[in-house]
């Protein structure tokens, strides 16, 4: 069977992120690449043909990369999706034949967008993935494992608590939340729901089995509307948060229903741009009846310490943690990041299900 | 987006509400519209 070959939409953090999940995944290489900046198109398809990833051919758009490629993965801004899904659909309509569409999340900025972009890809009859890695990772499906003889003997879960947190993105589009959407609610706050409502589905019911009945939320601008980070800000990312800010911090509770029982069951989420430690950090926990698991991304089986006189030599603090804050004392260090945070695992279920025909497990328009 | 929409009427969200599904497929978040200065600098 041949490998799927895959165009990338974006070349920037997420783009190459996934490169490297690739890595670790049979059936699919990188066979273009499109970015609004060519010099990053250009960047990552020398690390793809380094890495033996694909040709990793450099389009200048969508409509050139479309007839060369199976798969279209969009992981560019949020604020571009909607006229890229239509403009891969109206290749489509033209003849190309794609086996299916990859969008990295959120899927839009509102839900008049994300049905905009559900009806037109259904519209030409696409197969699609909708990437929410958390779901995904290791150490969630591996606690449904092990907990499965638990689950089924006890019960499901009841309450689940989701966070993830750093001290803020990458790209200043981000911070903008006229183009991402929001704060920090939009951009990780989607991750903490999603995986919350998953895990609690009782073991072998469909991602949207337990019946969302409510939701109560709060969001704050804590450390980045201080005067002096909103400075900060305005000089390194051009974005001025005195006239257009958006939360840094966010928490909230979901409540579920059991729609076979009655039973209620409740998701709790948090996440912010100020968090204060190593970098990247997600936690979930989640409580049954007698049983419960534990998820911390920054325990690692690996720490390293630099002394202050051996930091000068750290060329990049983010090699050993997505977000890093600090360059010295004692560090976390992930190795494997795309396949801990559940990137691996997204990449390898849309190549098995676009192969056979079919959508990936969580589908564009899988939510309400 | 009803977490937002949570948040800035200071209110739990009945998501089984009708109306309320119905207002949530236009609704855009005031921090979206870059009106956030208006709730987030309030406190």
């Amino acid at each position: 069977m041949h490998p799927l070959k895959l165009g990338i939409i974006g070349a920037g953090f997420i783009g190459t992120f996934h490169a490297r999940a690739l890595m670790q995944v049979r059936n699919m290489e990188i066979a273009g690449i499109t970015s609004r900046t060519k010099s990053r198109a250009q960047a990552l398809s020398k690390m793809v043909k380094k890495n033996g990833l694909g040709d990793g051919v450099v389009y200048s758009n969508i409509t050139e990369m479309v007839n060369h490629v199976d798969v279209i993965a969009i992981y560019a801004p949020n604020f571009v999706r909607v006229e890229m899904v239509e403009e891969i659909v109206d290749a489509v309509k033209n003849g190309a034949n794609l086996k299916g569409v990859i969008c990295e999340k959120p899927l839009a900025r509102n839900m008049k967008e994300a049905r905009r972009i559900v009806e037109a890809v259904k519209g030409v009859g696409l197969k699609t993935a909708y990437f929410e890695n958390q779901i995904f990772m290791k150490p969630i499906q591996t606690q449904l494992q092990q907990l499965a003889p638990q689950q089924k003997t006890m019960g499901p879960l009841m309450l689940t608590r989701s966070a993830e947190e750093h001290g803020g993105p990458h790209e200043p589009w981000f911070w903008d939340p006229t183009k991402q959407g929001g704060g920090v609610l939009s951009d990780m706050g989607c991750h903490s729901i999603a995986v919350g409502w998953y895990l609690l589905n009782p073991i072998g019911k469909p991602e949207t089995f337990m019946q969302p009945i409510s939701v109560s939320a709060d969001c704050a601008l804590l450390k980045w509307g201080l005067p002096e980070w909103r400075e900060k800000l305005l000089k390194e990312r051009g974005v001025d948060y005195t006239k257009t800010p958006a939360e840094d911090f966010t928490t909230g509770v979901i409540t579920y229903k059991n729609p076979e029982t009655g039973q209620i069951a409740k998701a709790q989420f948090t996440n912010s741009w100020m968090f204060e430690k190593q970098g990247l950090r997600l936690f979930m926990d989640g409580m049954g009846p007698g049983y419960a698991f534990e998820i911390n991304t920054l325990n690692s089986s690996l720490e390293i310490f630099i002394g202050d006189a051996a930091a000068e030599v750290v060329a990049d603090a983010e090699t050993a943690l997505e977000k890093s804050t600090a360059s010295r004392g004692l560090l976390a260090v992930q190795y494997n990041e795309p396949d801990l945070y559940g990137y691996t695992d997204e990449n390898e279920d849309a190549a098995k299900a676009f192969l056979a025909g079919k959508d990936a497990s969580l589908f564009m328009g899988l939510w309400p | 987006m009803a977490a937002y929409m949570s948040s800035e009427r200071q209110k739990t969200i009945d998501l089984t509400d009708a109306r309320i599904q119905e207002e949530l497929e236009t609704y855009v978040p005031l921090i979206q519209q870059g009106k956030g200065a208006d709730i987030l600098y309030t406190n």
